[in-house]
């Protein structure tokens, strides 16, 4: 058995429950949103506002399954490691980058499970809706979104449950001026917030965390 | 394990960060369906003699309550900003300098009035902003010769609003949306209904849009799918022979004309059983405009003022004709359905309204973030520290 393989399915071992829960959501949730356009809420321009407004509301569980899901297996990808302390890796007959790379793409492969899981279901849901004029079904556009925004979540956990202590104890620092210059600010009035321009800074692009932000709607114009 | 839990403190921070970002987005649009919805419910009312006498009694029920010597002394605040008489039931003077400067301010700098008029007439003079049972005898004297405009109290009263914000700012809004109520001219008033005065093109075009694709009427799917002249027959600013059967075509005719026909009985029921005529004259009677909803149309005043400037909307706002196509197409100079494309593209562009996106230029801040985290966490491996 090669390391790869034997660290898959490790990993595999350990967040199966996750990547299944996952993968079950993401090929329903858009089974639900189309189902959401036969819903009659007794007049013709409620149901189709009320399709399209619960459409977009529950588009925003993309979002949020895609951070679950990348917390879950990057937090997971080290849980063997960090409980054994360390040693599986330390007799390994491989570098330490190799080890990570390794890791890394361990969780990636079981990533791409709920992703194909969403194109299904987005798929299957976009063939069978009847949409009104001018509103097209973006089951693609959304699975990749999706996947880029699972990989960014994914590897911010990856990297943050490896951490050295030295890494932990800057991170933490950061958060106390955070919250200490916000407070610092409030108290001397300044309408000026820390939080929100951080923020404000980490969803608007270049940041890769704007993929969480905007429109998740499958049906959209 | 105690670098286990390091980590676990860690993820969770950047969970709290994460999250915050899509609720907060989230927040936002929900506000602007209300708003969206509220101008759909108004825009649907029958435009009947009886519910504009109704609302004619409503006001002055609602004068009449303001006029009421309240059982509690309220202490009247009255700021001298602008001159501006601001009764306020038991807040402080700063509240009411802060709301009369706010409420000032946000009118001059609308640019949709002439600001010497707003000053000279509307604040100085004229009017007087009271919430309803916050007048006394004593109030009653300040007030005199003061046009009164009734304002719903915000939500949170008593002594715990004092110095909040949040209900500041709600009594600057609904300041705000009384002064344009008084200020917009009838026939803007009929089409687009009194203006918001305050207009985030972020928030607000986005309720815009979603209440065209949410409408299945012709001239919506048609405008959603990017038809110049359907979104001029949306807007109801089309003109020419028939404009009443380009905005409401027989399907939507038949749909609508039921639905306003409450008043007339007898035609509503020839229209439900498919006599065209009947449905056209009721909607010719009592129906809105357009299909779209004011809270729609009102967004092509605040485009007009976004792309050709505050003096061509006072001049739309100023000019005599009872017809609102006339009235454009002289404010900006341009036919209705180049108008209505050129409006169009603004709503959907000001609203950042694009489809789910994910191409070159969203993936490439995220390879670079997995290539820099990926180096980090393969150079300070844990079993490293």
């Amino acid at each position: 058995m090669t390391p790869f393989r034997a660290i898959l399915e490790m990993q595999w071992a350990r967040a199966r429950i996750v990547v299944i829960l996952c993968a079950l959501i993401a090929f329903g949730l858009p089974a639900y949103i189309a189902g959401q356009r036969y819903v009659d809420t007794g007049g013709w321009y409620g149901n189709w506002t009320f399709w399209l407004e619960t459409g977009e509301m529950l588009g925003r569980g993309f979002p949020l399954l895609a951070l679950g899901l990348g917390l879950g297996l990057g937090v997971l990808s080290w849980s063997d490691d960090q409980r054994m302390g360390h040693v599986y890796a330390l007799t390994l007959p491989q570098s330490r980058e190799r080890y990570v790379l390794m890791r890394f793409a361990a969780g990636g492969l079981l990533m791409l499970i709920p992703v194909a899981a969403l194109l299904l279901g987005a798929s299957a849901a976009a063939a069978v809706v009847e949409l009104p004029p001018g509103v097209n079904a973006y089951p693609v556009a959304l699975s990749t979104r999706f996947g880029l925004a699972t990989l960014t979540c994914y590897t911010v956990f990856f990297a943050l449950a490896v951490a050295t202590r030295r890494a932990a104890r800057l991170m933490a620092l950061v958060l106390v001026l955070l919250v200490v210059g916000e407070l610092a600010l409030m108290m001397f009035g300044g309408s000026f917030s820390l939080f929100d321009s951080v923020l404000a800074g980490i969803t608007r692009w270049p940041s890769p965390f704007v993929l969480l932000t905007g429109r998740w709607a499958l049906f959209d114009v | 394990m105690c670098n286990a839990r390091v980590a676990r403190v860690l993820a969770l921070a950047a969970v709290i960060a994460l999250v915050a970002a899509p609720l907060r987005a989230a927040l936002a649009q929900d506000l602007a369906t209300l708003r969206g919805r509220l101008a759909r419910a108004r825009a649907l009312e029958p435009n009947d003699s009886e519910s504009v006498a109704r609302r004619a009694r409503m006001e002055g029920r609602a004068q009449a309550v303001a006029a009421r010597p309240s059982r509690v002394a309220p202490p009247l605040a009255m700021s001298g900003v602008e001159g501006l008489v601001v009764g306020l039931r038991k807040a402080n003077s700063d509240d009411a300098t802060a709301i009369a400067t706010a409420v000032s301010r946000a009118v001059t700098e609308f640019g949709g009035f002439d600001s010497a008029r707003v000053r000279n007439i509307a604040l100085l003079d004229r009017w007087a902003l009271v919430y309803y049972t916050s007048l006394d005898t004593a109030d009653q004297r300040l007030l005199a010769g003061r046009e009164i405009v009734p304002l719903p109290e915000p939500s949170r009263s008593g002594d715990e609003h004092k110095g909040d914000a949040s209900w500041r700012k709600a009594a600057i809004v609904s300041g705000i949306h009384a002064i344009g109520e008084v200020l917009t001219p009838r026939t803007v008033r009929t089409w687009a209904g009194a203006l918001y005065v305050v207009w985030d093109p972020a928030v607000e075009n986005a309720g815009v849009i979603r209440g065209m694709i949410g409408d299945p009427s012709v001239p919506a799917s048609g405008c959603v799918a990017g038809v110049a002249a359907s979104c001029a027959a949306f807007l109801g600013i089309d003109d020419g022979p028939d404009v009443l059967r380009r905005r409401f075509p027989s399907a939507d005719a038949r749909r609508l004309g039921v639905l306003v026909g409450r008043r007339d009985a007898a035609r509503a029921r020839q229209c439900g059983s498919g006599d065209e005529r009947a449905c056209y004259e009721l909607l010719a009677r009592y129906g809105p405009p357009s299909p779209s909803s004011e809270y729609q149309r009102q967004s092509m005043l605040f485009f007009v003022r976004d792309r050709f400037g505050a003096a061509a909307l006072r001049g739309l706002l100023a000019d005599t004709s009872t017809r609102m196509e006339v009235r454009l197409r002289r404010a900006t100079g341009l036919a209705p359905a180049a108008l209505a494309e050129a409006w169009r593209s603004w709503v959907f562009r000001t609203a950042h309204w694009e489809p789910v996106r994910a191409g070159v230029r969203e993936a490439v801040p995220v390879v670079l973030l997995v290539g820099l985290l990926l180096t980090l966490a393969a150079r300070s491996g844990r079993w490293r520290a």
